[in-house]
């Protein structure tokens, strides 16, 4: 009777304790994408980045997401144009600051949707910013996370880059689409 | 698709793991550069042997302002040779027409052209290179350099059938034609280019 009592003992421990320990998910970086939008008075155009590199804190079903943090390098944003793309990695001076850091300082997961607060660390400055998420269940336990927010880039010391001495409209647009 | 996952027996900073896991991969040139550039910039170039010029991140930032400084005065003398085209084309289709009083006011004209053009040109060809290779499919800057090739030979054409019009009259209508091409395919590279 009393190896039985130990065993249930064991047994219900090992279970809360499942229950109640959090896990890490990686995103997967053949469908995780994070965008940028930037405009001129000339046209507009947007960078695309499929290196994003991110995990996400949350219980074994992912029901719960507790903690967040993303990492993409500055590099790995395409937007079609090398020119362009080369003259961004020198204006967010991407050889001192080569990544985007993301992470969260508070995450309320409402099953479908995600409040986020958090610190985004951009051209060496960090700022707390929030923004609201979607957040998708699909098969095979995977959850997408997609929305977006703006910054203002002169809050970063970033100086808006220049076409014939016409600046960029100091506003870019981020989107995310992450699959964990 | 679940990639990793463990229980988290002492959760640590979730972004220093992250940042542990890069590996730092940025290149400081890129593979390819005009034979220009890889003169003066490429690993082995000329300025490659002045220490304030070695290969480092910390010059290569330098380098890139330098860029920027070459690549804005570029845009700068590349309008102004526009316009100056624009006025060459005028007065040359002037004399083109018997107006010969206007011949020394064309080869002038012509002169300030060159030195704006071949000044534009330089400022793109020597300027240090950017720090990534081109994407692959059309972008608008590869067009513009297409372009560049064009309006580069037309000029060659245009300056060398200059001089040779006075003894030979019968090269007029192709003189005219290299500067109309010239004129018409850097309107084109300019439009075309966008930041």
């Amino acid at each position: 009777m009393k190896k039985i009592f130990v065993l249930l003992f064991i047994l219900t421990s090992f279970y809360l304790y499942s229950q109640n320990t959090d896990y890490k998910f990686k995103a997967d970086k053949h469908r995780s994408t994070i965008t940028y939008y930037m405009s001129h008075p000339l046209h507009k155009w947007s960078g695309v980045s499929k290196d994003v590199n991110s995990v996400i804190v949350s219980d074994k079903s992912k029901r719960q997401i507790k903690k967040a943090a993303v990492l993409v390098k500055v590099s790995s944003f395409n937007s079609g144009n090398a020119n362009r793309d080369s003259h961004a990695m020198e204006v967010l001076e991407a050889l001192k600051y080569p990544y985007v850091k993301f992470e969260t300082t508070s995450v309320k997961d409402n099953g479908k949707s995600l409040d986020v607060k958090g610190k985004l660390t951009f051209h060496g400055v960090t700022r707390n910013i929030s923004f609201k998420a979607e957040k998708i269940r699909h098969s095979n336990n995977v959850i997408e996370v997609k929305g977006g927010f703006s910054i203002d880039m002169t809050q970063y010391k970033i100086k808006p880059p220049a076409l014939l001495g016409v600046p960029t409209d100091k506003e870019i647009k981020i989107k995310f689409d992450v699959f964990y | 698709m679940v990639l990793f996952s463990l229980p988290l027996m002492a959760q640590g900073d979730l972004l220093s793991e992250l940042e542990q896991q890069q590996k730092d991969t940025m290149k400081l040139l890129p593979h390819k550069m005009l034979f220009t550039q890889r003169m003066l910039w490429g690993n082995r170039g000329l300025m490659r042997h002045f220490n304030s010029f070695a290969l480092t991140k910390e010059n290569r930032e330098k380098e890139l302002k330098i860029r920027r400084t070459m690549l804005v005065i570029h845009q700068i003398t590349g309008f102004t040779t526009l316009g100056l085209m624009a006025a060459q084309s005028y007065v040359g289709w002037q004399v083109y027409n018997g107006n010969h009083s206007l011949a020394e006011t064309h080869e002038a004209l012509a002169g300030v052209t060159d030195v704006f053009y071949f000044t534009t040109a330089s400022l793109a060809l020597f300027a240090p290179p950017k720090m990534i290779d081109e994407h692959k499919g059309y972008s608008s800057i590869k067009v513009h350099k297409a372009l560049a090739i064009i309006h580069f030979s037309s000029m060659i054409a245009t300056n060398i059938l200059g001089p040779m019009v006075e003894d030979n009259p019968q090269l007029k209508p192709y003189h005219r034609a290299a500067a109309l091409t010239a004129f018409g395919s850097l309107f084109a590279a300019m439009v075309i280019i966008k930041f």
